[in-house]
């Protein structure tokens, strides 16, 4: 399957939006994205209001034309706009509602997961503190969604990004 | 003595007072000779000296019996019916035992005798007062209350009804036979001694229970009875006085009509005898015919006829046609003989009753002188033509001529009221008869008013009424009291338990404050475990990422010691990563809503069997028995048995096998226990107290690696279940930890 899937991800690279106000974490997370050639397809916003900014194509990002991301990884602790607010604004627009969202936080709070999984997040990804982990969570995220996730295609609505 | 005097012993001290100086005065009033308070008015009987004395010494000890001196009311009560008593004796054997004329010689005699002596009802009176002020004085409720009280009633009554006796204007219920009567100011001294030692006992009573006596009615049944008996004698006794008066007159008028019947027939026969006398020249044939009219005109006539002098009939002319008149044939009647002579000696008409005979009921003779020659005219008047008039007056009525009954009506020897006879004298010329006059049953219908039956009727009534009044009345008021009562329980009760709610509604409010309280506190509780959680866990995944890259990016320039720097760097980091973590559940344990729900514990224990990973070479048999269903928060419940687990897992570390038994007492009303038992490490029993507590830790961090976190957890986790958990262990032996969660 990782042949294969490789490949495919080669052919079809999506964009990755990384929402995240730690410059630390910016760092470790690209780090470990760019172990595996993902890092360039990162863009990276650092609160919820750039985050809704660039995917509403509006402010700063006005007239961008690179398209959407494949995957949103959003932290919670956001400054002005925080994570789930971001969140929930991604799952109630209906052009956005299909964009996978992958909370990738530090809160291991029970509330925060069950909270998020409600507005539709679409994985739960808590930050491991040892490093190796978190390398090795951060790179099978970007395989799995920038890579082997099949998101739907907008004209034909073929269903569910599934996760 | 009562702190509050109450009404009625109150008016029994009053009544007490005014019999004294009704006796003072009266007593003052013989010595100083005032006949206005010792008589009243000149046809009353005056109160004796020892009467007037009497009702001093009864006032005076119902004051006292007032006022609780028992030893001075006994001896008023001695001095009282002693008094009395000596009185009726000297009535009843007929001696003078000199009593009467001790304090002062009675200068009023008035209807008295012997002068000076008490009435005998008075002296009755007295010992009534007497026994009642002894009783009144005695120990035992039973004589205090209602012994004292009905003889009271009794002296009360005796008094009462002499004066309605007063009253009503007859002597009939005071008079005692030959005793003289008792003085009305006397009676009055006694009804008021009777209702004040009536009040004191009703009045005690009434103190001690609250209720009236239950001889109340009995009480209000005598003074009623007794009154309304008066009533009836005075009833009586009028109406005997208004039958004596009719008998009177009727008997009157009777005498007076059959004088002048009797008269207007003599007056009629000497008419005729005048009329035949001069007559006598026309013939004896003509008189003979006129006498014949005589009769014909006079119905009550028998016979009329003319007698020599002899009294041999001349001739005779009978109303029933026979010739013969047995009266003045051989041998003749002696009254008609006597009437014969008398006639001729006086020259005038002679009068005579005969009885009745064969041929004619009981008469009249009469004969008048008619001729100079000696010749009488003779007739004879039935006395049964009066009997009309009786008749009519409602009399029976008989005649006597010297206590020799001549004549009577037939229902004399029925006649009713043989005590209301009447004899009057009839007088007709020179003749007296007596005449014995009954009332018919008739006339003693018409003039009886109906006044004494009535009078008993409505006396029995009243008393009768007024007694169940006055029980029922004590019945209506028991009744009220004891509904009374009961509500003062139940209100009682109502405030208690408004106080009751009140409290708990204080205690609500508390507790909710309280609550609020908890809950902003939980609040700041949760930022904070939320802040820990994010901002306390960043640096250290910096610090261990950090330390990491540095490592790959310097790692042929670092030495071996640094090299080492830099894993003890990201060692402390993960370990500090952990003890967060587990602060982080701790305090969450401690915190999150209890989500109880049916849980099987044997499929629980089986989960967390799985997650437990001993390490590549670790061989552990796990015995796990049949264990309960019960009631928990899953999530919770998995974390104790989870850490239970792992610890069993740890100590046994170097045992080979590792046993590790789960089991579980079977369950009963308190609930359930469940032991986890190992062949571990086990610990020194000294330091169980320490075993629960957070960051305690008995191994040091080279030997078994730990935080401190794990049991001070389960342990929050089990007491927030309502369970408790404990330990025992024995060092290098093993370690048994058992929890309870109580029945659901």
């Amino acid at each position: 399957v990782t042949e294969r899937g490789k490949e495919v991800a080669v052919s079809r690279l999506g964009r990755v939006l990384l929402v995240e106000d730690d410059p630390n974490d910016v760092e470790l997370t690209l780090r470990a994205l760019g172990k595996h050639n993902l890092a360039n397809r990162v863009f990276v916003v650092r609160d919820g209001e750039e985050a809704l900014d660039f995917l509403h194509r509006r402010g700063a990002f006005e007239g961008r034309d690179d398209g959407d991301p494949v995957v949103v990884l959003l932290d919670l602790k956001l400054p002005k706009v925080d994570g789930l607010e971001v969140l929930r604004e991604i799952k109630s627009d209906p052009r956005l509602r299909e964009l996978p969202v992958v909370v990738l936080t530090s809160s291991r709070e029970h509330a925060d997961l069950v909270r998020a999984y409600e507005l539709g997040a679409n994985a739960y990804v808590v930050k491991p503190v040892d490093f190796k982990q978190f390398q090795e969570a951060v790179r099978q995220l970007g395989l799995f969604w920038a890579v082997l996730n099949e998101p739907p295609r907008r004209e034909e609505d073929s269903g569910e990004g599934g996760s | 003595m009562a702190a509050r005097l109450s009404p009625l012993v109150a008016a029994s001290r009053l009544a007490g007072g005014l019999v004294v100086v009704l006796g003072l005065v009266v007593l003052a009033g013989w010595f100083v000779r005032l006949i206005a308070v010792v008589q009243l008015r000149s046809y009353l009987v005056p109160m004796q000296p020892n009467a007037a004395l009497g009702l001093l010494v009864a006032g005076a000890g119902l004051a006292a019996l007032s006022w609780d001196r028992r030893r001075f009311a006994l001896a008023c009560a001695a001095a009282a019916g002693a008094l009395g008593l000596a009185t009726i004796v000297q009535y009843g054997s007929g001696v003078d035992l000199g009593i009467d004329r001790l304090l002062v010689e009675p200068f009023v005699t008035v209807k008295t005798f012997p002068p000076g002596r008490m009435s005998a009802p008075t002296a009755l009176g007295f010992v009534l007062t007497g026994a009642a002020l002894a009783a009144g004085a005695g120990r035992r409720p039973a004589a205090r209350g209602p012994v004292s009280g009905l003889l009271g009633t009794l002296a009360l009554g005796l008094g009462a009804a002499t004066l309605v006796g007063y009253a009503g204007g007859f002597e009939i219920p005071f008079d005692w036979q030959a005793a003289s009567y008792m003085a009305p100011h006397t009676a009055a001294g006694f009804a008021v001694v009777g209702a004040g030692l009536l009040a004191l006992a009703w009045g005690r009573v009434t103190d001690d229970t609250g209720e009236s006596p239950r001889w109340a009615p009995l009480a209000v049944a005598l003074t009623v009875g007794i009154v309304a008996a008066a009533l009836w004698l005075v009833a009586v006794a009028d109406e005997r006085a208004t039958i004596a008066d009719e008998v009177d007159d009727q008997s009157a008028i009777l005498v007076g009509q059959v004088e002048g019947l009797l008269e207007e027939r003599l007056l009629s026969f000497e008419r005729a005898a005048a009329r035949w006398r001069r007559g006598a020249e026309a013939g004896e044939e003509t008189a003979r015919e006129g006498a014949a009219v005589h009769l014909e005109h006079h119905p009550d006539l028998v016979a009329i006829g003319r007698l020599a002098p002899s009294g041999m009939p001349r001739w005779m002319l009978r109303r029933d046609g026979a010739g013969a008149e047995p009266a003045v044939e051989e041998p003749r009647d002696p009254r008609v003989v006597s009437a014969i002579e008398q006639a001729l000696a006086t020259r005038r008409l002679a009068l005579r009753t005969v009885p009745a005979d064969a041929s004619s009921p009981a008469g009249l003779v009469a004969v008048v002188p008619v001729a100079p020659g000696g010749d009488l005219l003779y007739c004879r008047l039935s006395l049964d033509g009066l009997r009309t008039a009786p008749d009519r007056l409602g009399l029976e009525a008989a005649l006597y001529e010297d206590e020799r009954r001549v004549w009577t009506t037939p229902g004399m020897a029925a006649a009713a009221g043989a005590t209301q006879e009447r004899q009057l004298d009839l007088a007709v010329r020179d003749r007296v008869w007596q005449v014995r006059l009954r009332p018919t049953r008739e006339l003693l219908d018409r003039v009886s008013s109906g006044t004494p039956g009535l009078a008993v009727g409505a006396g029995a009534a009243v008393t009768l009424l007024l007694t169940l009044t006055t029980r029922f009345a004590q019945v209506a008021r028991r009744q009220a009291a004891r509904l009374a009562e009961a509500n003062r329980v139940l209100e009682r009760e109502v405030a208690g338990r408004g106080q009751a709610e009140q409290r708990v509604r204080d205690l609500n409010r508390s507790l909710s404050e309280r609550v609020l309280q908890l809950e902003g506190a939980n609040r700041e509780l949760e930022t904070f475990s939320y802040s820990v959680s994010h901002d306390l866990r960043a640096p250290l995944r910096h610090l261990s990422g950090f330390a990491d890259l540095l490592g790959e990016e310097a790692a042929d320039r670092l030495d071996e010691r640094s090299r080492r720097y830099l894993d003890v760097i990201r060692e402390a980091a993960g370990k500090m990563g952990r003890l967060i973590d587990e602060l982080l559940e701790f305090s969450r344990a401690g915190r999150a809503e209890l989500n109880a729900q049916a849980v099987d514990l044997n499929v629980l224990v089986g989960e967390v069997i799985g997650t437990v990973q001993p390490g590549a070479e670790r061989r552990i048999e796990w015995r796990v028995g049949e264990l309960p269903e019960v009631r928990a928060d899953p999530v919770l419940l998995r974390t104790v048995v989870q850490n239970l687990l792992d610890n069993a897992v740890k100590f046994t570390r170097g045992r080979s096998p590792a046993r590790i038994e789960i089991s579980a007492d079977s369950a009963n009303e308190q609930g359930c226990a469940i032991r986890v038992r190992d062949n571990g490490v086990g610990f020194d029993p000294r330091y169980t107290g320490k075993l629960f507590g957070i960051f305690q830790r008995l191994h040091r961090d080279d030997e078994f690696e730990g935080t401190g976190v794990g049991l001070a957890n389960v342990q929050r986790i089990i007491h927030r279940h309502g369970g408790t958990v404990w330990a025992e262990g024995e060092p290098g032996v093993g370690a048994t930890f058992t929890f309870t969660l109580p029945a659901p």
